[in-house]
């Protein structure tokens, strides 16, 4: 009797803390669909950050993981599945590294640096919808062996130089996906993409799932860029 | 001196209660008369089945749980039998009250210094050489004082001269190892209650718990050396690799160096 | 001065405190049986069960972490060493405010320190925890010495960190054994389903298992109250720990009834069986199979829900040793009063504020917030 009731009474206090959390959490949605906006983005010092949107930790033992970052994360929204390539296989500096599908679309990422895959995350292969909220953490893609670190570098950002950039990418993604700044945009890929951000002209996580396939080409080779 | 025990023969007692009243008088507790054990009454006579009377009071266990429980050594199983209780040291655990395979102390609940209170067997006249107050109450004899290997001689002696009146079986001969206070009985004990409990074992309790507590000496000696082992093992693991580190850094400075 | 704001779970708070202190009144003032339900047929209830031998099970993470990154020299997981350190801490203070609250003649708590008793268990245990309570007070006092900028004690503490560390595994493996020790010595009273002559060892393993659960659980309760990131590849790795120390358990247990032959008593339909069949099947089976599905495993959602099976499922043992399993040969029943619970729900939630606190205002989460900045090296790969 006594276990029934401490069980039920600490039951009892998670699912009143779930419930007082959701309700909370509906006002806080409402609110996120229009605060997406630079102050949803931090920008880890350590790390350096390729205009492909992915970014590079250099470890202690030589490695760099790679991984994508938070912004094209929040973009997607929930990730189905990571198509990794090979252990061992040789990448180069803005190719074809791996990709992400989300629904029925996939976006390729290019490769920071050069060098050869060493390891994969392993969690990301398992539940990677989940690990991946951790873009910069848990949510690493690739370890890889670099052979021409220096030279990879000199194209990528840290620190003051990557929040800058960043904030210009969303700025760019802003008039990209809401037509903020019609000139930019071409006007028929504009009128297909406003339709599908009819939620109140603000940007929401996982925009992605909403765009037209046309729209989405445009995303990744805009803002992933095309092999080279 | 000897062991000294109470015989309890159930067969005799009338339900007068003269032992009830003798002990509150010496204890000095209040004295209406109450159905059960507790704080205020050390012992009680209950009706267990029509005219059938048991008298309820501490077992002062040869190998007593209470004592070997205790984490401060309250209770002490004195030399001449009685379990005496030292309520200074007490810290009110009640971990006697738990284990007691009896259930016999009882606690004043409604104190805010409570102590433990239960018979012990009035310890200080039995010192003296004279006798506890109940037994010397007793106007049947149903309880009676003295050496316990003598009692259990009276005892068996009782059982064996009148077998159609008495059960065979002399209670706290062995349960639990042995208990000073031993109970003759004409119905089958598991009939009556507490007491009485037939799955006892004639172990005496301590020694499942000893069981366990004599491992800590060894628990802690091995213990230490393998996790000592393990972390000597581990930093030196962690050294080897600093080191090798170290070296084919060297190694290709060197090596460098060496090319025309 | 500013006013907090008033938020739903503040309200709750305050009016627990106010509750919790009117029974601590109560309880000093008018003695123990004005606030509890205990009776000299029911010695024991929610405060031995719950506050103490249940609250000393719950900090079992720390030994377990400071195992792992002390000894086993296992670096990985050292961003939940102190935060696992300061759950230990102020759980064994807990367990201690507990214990002032339980015994009855509570000023002569440190009595065990002068009379000795080595033949009991309550002795050993009662040194255990004074001790182990002391140990964890020093490895969680660099913290407090870092933020006071003492850093020649600080050094010194790092110097002993070994022994310490050494001594704290050795005194946690010996007490939350000896907890189950404790129940040893009521062979007759306790229902064979729990009670076995293997008690300590179960004591031990579960107290492991909940550890590793409860160490999962405080990231998720710093992430639901101080808005830190989950680390969940260690959680990860602590799972699959869990779950092979949850199958070694069941099967030792299964063994072990089995040995004594009350494995049929499972599937009685007697109040202590069906309660012995939820709490196994909420300790161990269903947290096993969840934990063996990889998606489960990876996935916070999955981690928090098993973590809490696991904790919940080990309260209900707990108490169903102590409490319900002597229920049936006391001759009574026991539920606990009102001011019981109140008190014990009072200690808990003591035991989060002063959990929140310090982890607001000292460095508990250092380690998690350098990542919060970047990526830190992880050697390890899980
Ligand atoms: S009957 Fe109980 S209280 Fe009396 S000596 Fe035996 S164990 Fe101690
Ligand atoms: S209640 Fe007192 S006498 Fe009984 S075990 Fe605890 S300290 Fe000893
Ligand atoms: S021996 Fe003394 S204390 Fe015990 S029941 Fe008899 S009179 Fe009371």
């Amino acid at each position: 009797m006594v276990a029934i009731m401490v069980a039920i009474t600490i039951i009892g206090f998670v699912v009143l803390d779930l419930v007082i959390q959701s309700l909370k959490g509906k006002k806080a949605q409402e609110e996120q669909k229009i605060n997406l906006d630079f102050s949803d983005f931090r920008v880890p010092v350590s790390t350096f950050f390729y205009p492909g949107h992915t970014w590079v930790n250099i470890q202690s033992n030589g490695e760099v993981r790679v991984g994508f970052d938070d912004f094209v994360r929040k973009v997607i929204g929930d990730i189905e599945s990571i198509e990794f390539p090979e252990e061992g296989k040789a990448l180069k500096q803005g190719e074809k590294a791996f990709s992400v599908k989300s629904g029925n679309k996939t976006l390729s990422f290019l490769s920071p640096v050069d060098g050869e895959v060493a390891a994969i995350n392993k969690l990301m292969l398992a539940n990677p919808a989940e690990v991946a909220k951790s873009a910069y953490h848990s949510g690493w893609i690739l370890a890889v062996k670099p052979t021409n670190l220096s030279a990879n570098l000199k194209a990528m950002k840290i620190a003051e130089d990557a929040v800058e950039w960043l904030k210009a990418e969303i700025r760019r993604f802003r008039e990209f996906a809401l037509g903020e700044n019609l000139h930019y945009v071409k006007d028929e890929l504009q009128y297909e993409v406003g339709r599908t951000s009819q939620d109140g002209g603000c940007l929401s996580e996982g925009m992605l799932s909403r765009m037209d396939e046309k729209a989405v080409k445009y995303f990744e080779e805009e803002f992933l860029g095309k092999p080279r | 001196m000897a062991k000294m025990g109470i015989l309890i023969d159930i067969t005799k007692c009338i339900g007068c209660g003269a032992c009830e009243k003798a002990c509150k008088m010496r204890n000095g507790l209040p004295l209406d008369l109450e159905n059960n054990l507790s704080a205020t009454a050390y012992t009680v006579v209950q009706e267990r089945l029509p005219g059938t009377y048991v008298r309820r009071m501490c077992m002062h266990c040869q190998n007593p749980t209470c004592v070997s429980v205790c984490p401060v050594g309250a209770f002490t199983k004195t030399a001449a039998g009685p379990v005496t209780y030292d309520k200074d040291k007490c810290i009110g655990c009640r971990y006697c009250m738990y284990s007691c395979p009896f259930s016999v102390p009882k606690y004043q609940w409604d104190r805010v210094v409570p102590y433990i209170q239960k018979c012990y067997m009035c310890a200080d006249r039995v010192a003296e050489g004279s006798e506890p107050a109940c037994t010397a109450a007793c106007p049947t004899g149903a309880s009676i004082f003295g050496d316990r290997d003598q009692l259990i001689e009276e005892a068996q002696k009782r059982i064996k001269d009148n077998p159609h009146t008495y059960v065979d079986h002399l209670y706290g001969l062995e349960e639990v190892g042995g208990t000073s206070v031993l109970y003759l009985s004409n119905v089958p004990f598991e009939k009556l209650g507490e007491p009485f409990n037939i799955n006892l074992p004639d172990k005496p309790l301590p020694v499942y718990t000893w069981a366990a507590l004599e491992k800590v000496p060894t628990i802690v000696v091995v213990g230490g050396v393998v996790l000592t082992g393990i972390w000597w093992i581990t930093s030196r693991r962690d050294e080897v690799k600093k080191f090798e580190i170290k070296h084919k850094e060297q190694k290709k400075l060197t090596g460098k160096g060496d090319k025309p | 001065m500013k006013l907090p704001k008033v938020t739903f779970w503040r309200i709750v708070i305050a009016a627990i405190t106010i509750l919790g202190l009117y029974y601590t009144v109560l309880r000093y003032t008018k003695g123990l049986g004005a606030v509890t339900n205990l009776s000299n047929k029911y010695p024991w209830g929610l405060w031995v069960g719950f506050d103490v031998v249940t609250g000393v099970g719950l900090a079992a993470g720390a030994f377990i972490i400071a195992l792992t990154v002390y000894i086993f020299r296992i670096d990985e997981y050292k961003p939940i060493l102190r935060p696992a350190i300061l759950t230990g801490f102020l759980g064994y203070s807990l367990v201690a405010v507990g214990l002032l609250y339980d015994l009855g003649k509570w000023f002569d708590v440190w009595h065990p320190i002068v009379f000795w008793n080595p033949h009991s268990v309550m002795f050993e245990v009662a040194w255990c925890v004074m001790l182990y309570l002391s140990v964890l007070g020093l490895e969680f006092s660099t913290v407090v010495f870092e933020r006071l900028k003492w850093h020649r004690l600080n050094h010194l503490i790092h110097i002993l960190i070994i022994p310490l560390s050494i001594l704290g595994v050795i005194l946690s493996t010996l007490h939350q054994s000896s907890l189950g020790s404790l129940f040893l010595i009521v062979p007759t009273k306790l229902y064979a389903l729990w009670y076995s002559p293997y008690l300590p060892l179960f004591f031990f393993i579960s107290a492991v298992s909940v550890g590793l659960a409860m160490v999962t659980m405080e990231s998720f309760l710093s992430m639901r109250f101080l808005g830190k990131g989950i680390e969940l590849n260690l959680l990860n790795g602590l799972a699959r720990v869990n779950v092979l120390v949850m199958a070694f358990y069941l099967t030792i247990k299964i063994l072990d009834m089995a040995g004594r032959g009350v494995l049929g008593d499972i599937f009685s339909t007697r109040f202590e069986s069906i309660m012995f069949d939820i709490e196994t099947l909420v300790q161990v089976v269903i947290p096993f199979f969840l934990l063996l599905i990889p998606a489960v495993r990876t996935s916070a959602k999955g981690l928090f829900v098993t973590s809490l099976f696991i904790v919940i499922g080990f309260i209900m043992n707990r108490l169903d040793v102590a409490i319900t399993g002597v229920e049936a040969s006391s001759g009574t029943t026991y539920f606990p009063a009102f001011g019981e619970i109140m008190i014990s729900v009072f200690l808990v939630t003591m035991g989060f504020l002063a959990f929140a606190y310090a982890a607001k205002y000292l460095n508990v989460f250092v380690h998690v917030e350098e990542k919060e900045e970047g990526p830190v090296e992880i050697i390890h790969d899980v």
